[in-house]
């Protein structure tokens, strides 16, 4: 029987995504990729995994699998949750920490409390097709990651590995830390001078909510709408993840990553990418402000978050046997939210 | 060349050349994509052309956009605005029979020429891709003679069909999918834009020329159904 995971509950949204789609925006192909890049990788490295593989990235309410075949290994990172399992002696996994699960028995990711998406790496990844070197989902174009869409309950997903390696069990000593509070910093452009500076204090004085018609494409805010100066229109020039369009509403749109790669709408400013995850971890209702910053500034951070990644991937603890990864749990007590029956 | 650098976040930096949809302006464009592809600059990801700019997308933990602009300075020094052996010059057939164009009366009434002579219009154009965008491998194609300068409508139509041909604005597009527009279906196209039964699903790249010739229904069903059976049916010829 080929190794797999069956859906049982499909979650609220749950697709594969990795580090995104490059090189083919010039021909209108989306990057597309995970919301909360920083942890896919996390995810991935708990599993052992090159950093950049296909995992799964689940919505606010998380799905159920149950393992087909021979054993996986898998780990939850970007929740406090966890993984409840049925079926074995481990009744519930504290995210970042890997667990092998055994062929028969079932998973679930709960209610996130704490974010709008999570991650769940396997060992391995995912045997599906590449489509310009990613398997990365564009659930509008209908492409990427499992038939182009959404997981539904009965799919089967397809493991790369029929048995768990007999690596160690990986664990993260701390979660990752993104800039918990505070505005989310922008650097203003490439269209700034399409608006005038009363719109410009208003952009960065006001506080916006997250509108629930916000998903991966983009997050649409609510707030007092600004003018523009120049008209709503420009010819169309390229758009990054993380630009902040603002169309004839006056209300800003925060493209993500699965944006188109174009766009006719003035720019007023691009969220600094380290504070891209920030958001894309936000659900509706959540209040955001925003401040301006230098791109020295978004560069400087955008270093010091990948060097606070890098430092958490090469220091994983792996212990040796069970004991040592018992005095590990124990003594790391913020990261456990259950009862650890192992 | 007096360009702009406009800051697009911390991996993106747009090189802005002007406002306008212009060949002047596109040539150039090109010219500096392609020298940017030449110059293989460590922590570029790709560029991404449009009408007015050029987008470079870079890794900051390569390269620091302050830097980034030293290095394409000396590029835009030297541009040479020819693009010979950047783009590919493609021949597709356009069916304007039966439903393959319904908007085609009311784009002759506008222009005030009568429906051979849109037709001719379409296949006598060189078409020139200035960018892709909107959905997987839809080019933005120019430029119609002003006669064809239609708006668009005021509200898009849905469920427009995979192939079909449009025009408004003075400018032509062709639909990779079914999806919603508001621009005006003049004719049909088999040959699809985005395949990806193929390795390198999208059949266009900026820069790249389309002329089109017309064929008949029985040859728009025909090419459709060796489309069908995995024959490219199109070959570009480089430029």
């Amino acid at each position: 029987m080929m190794p797999a995971l069956e859906v049982i509950e499909p979650g609220l949204m749950t697709t594969i995504q990795d580090l995104g789609r490059f090189g083919h925006q010039a021909q209108g192909v989306p990057s597309s990729g995970a919301l909360d890049a920083g942890n896919l990788r996390l995810a991935n490295a708990l599993v052992h995994n090159a950093e950049g593989l296909g995992a799964l990235e689940m919505r606010i309410l998380g799905p159920t699998f149950k393992v087909t075949a021979g054993t996986v290994r898998i780990a939850l990172t970007g929740t406090e949750g966890g993984i409840e399992i049925s079926g074995g002696p481990v009744a519930f996994v504290p995210a970042y920490r890997s667990v092998v699960l055994k062929a028969g028995q079932s998973f679930r990711i709960g209610r996130m409390s704490d974010s709008a998406v999570c991650y769940l790496a396997v060992e391995g990844g995912f045997d599906l097709p590449m489509i310009y070197g990613s398997q990365s989902t564009y659930v509008s174009g209908r492409f990427g990651g499992f038939e182009g869409r959404t997981l539904q309950r009965g799919d089967l997903l397809p493991l790369c590995l029929e048995e768990a390696s007999d690596k160690p069990v990986a664990l993260c000593s701390e979660p990752l830390l993104y800039q918990q509070s505070g505005p989310i910093r922008v650097v203003p452009g490439p269209q700034d001078d399409y608006f005038d500076e009363a719109a410009l204090r208003a952009f960065q004085s006001q506080v916006y909510h997250i509108s629930a018609e916000s998903n991966r494409m983009g997050l649409r805010l609510l707030g007092e709408p600004i003018a523009h100066a120049k008209g709503a229109d420009i010819n169309s020039d390229g758009i990054v993840t993380g630009s902040i369009q603002v169309p004839g509403s006056g209300l800003p749109i925060i493209l993500l990553a699965d944006h188109q790669t174009t766009g006719g709408y003035p720019k007023i400013a691009t969220v600094a990418s380290a504070d891209l995850a920030r958001l894309g971890r936000m659900v509706p209702g959540t209040p955001l402000q925003f401040r301006m910053v230098s791109v020295e500034e978004a560069e400087t951070a955008a270093i010091a978050l990948e060097t606070h990644l890098r430092s958490l991937i090469e220091t994983l603890v792996m212990p040796s046997d069970e004991q040592e990864l018992l005095d590990h749990l124990l003594m790391s007590k913020s990261l456990i939210s259950g009862p650890i029956v192992d | 060349m007096a360009v702009s650098f406009l800051p697009s976040g911390d991996r993106g930096l747009t090189v802005q050349f002007g406002f306008d949809i212009d060949r002047g302006l596109s040539r150039q464009i090109m010219a500096l994509r392609a020298a940017v592809d030449d110059a293989a600059i460590a922590g570029v990801i790709e560029t991404v052309p449009t009408y007015r700019s050029l987008l470079v997308h870079y890794d900051p933990v390569e390269i620091r956009q302050a830097a980034l602009i030293e290095r394409l300075k000396p590029l835009l020094a030297n541009l040479d605005g020819d693009d010979k052996g950047h783009a590919t010059r493609w021949h597709l057939p356009i069916c304007f029979e039966g439903d393959c164009s319904p908007d085609l009366d009311f784009v002759a009434d506008f222009a005030s020429l009568s429906r051979d002579e849109v037709k001719t219009v379409m296949t006598g154009t060189e078409h020139f891709v200035y960018m892709l965008g909107f959905a997987p491998g839809m080019p933005y194609m120019g430029d119609l003679p002003a006669a064809l300068n239609i708006p668009r409508r005021s509200s898009p139509v849905q469920g427009i069909p995979k192939g079909s041909v449009l025009v408004a604005t003075g400018l032509t597009v062709i639909y990779p999918a079914v999806n919603p527009s508001g621009w005006h279906v003049v004719g049909r196209c088999p040959v699809p834009l985005f395949d990806l039964g193929k390795a390198d699903p999208v059949l266009l790249s900026p820069g790249d020329r389309v002329c089109f010739r017309e064929v008949s229904l029985a040859d728009y069903e025909a090419i459709a159904e060796r489309v069908e059976q995995g024959d490219p049916v199109v070959e570009g010829e480089p430029i």
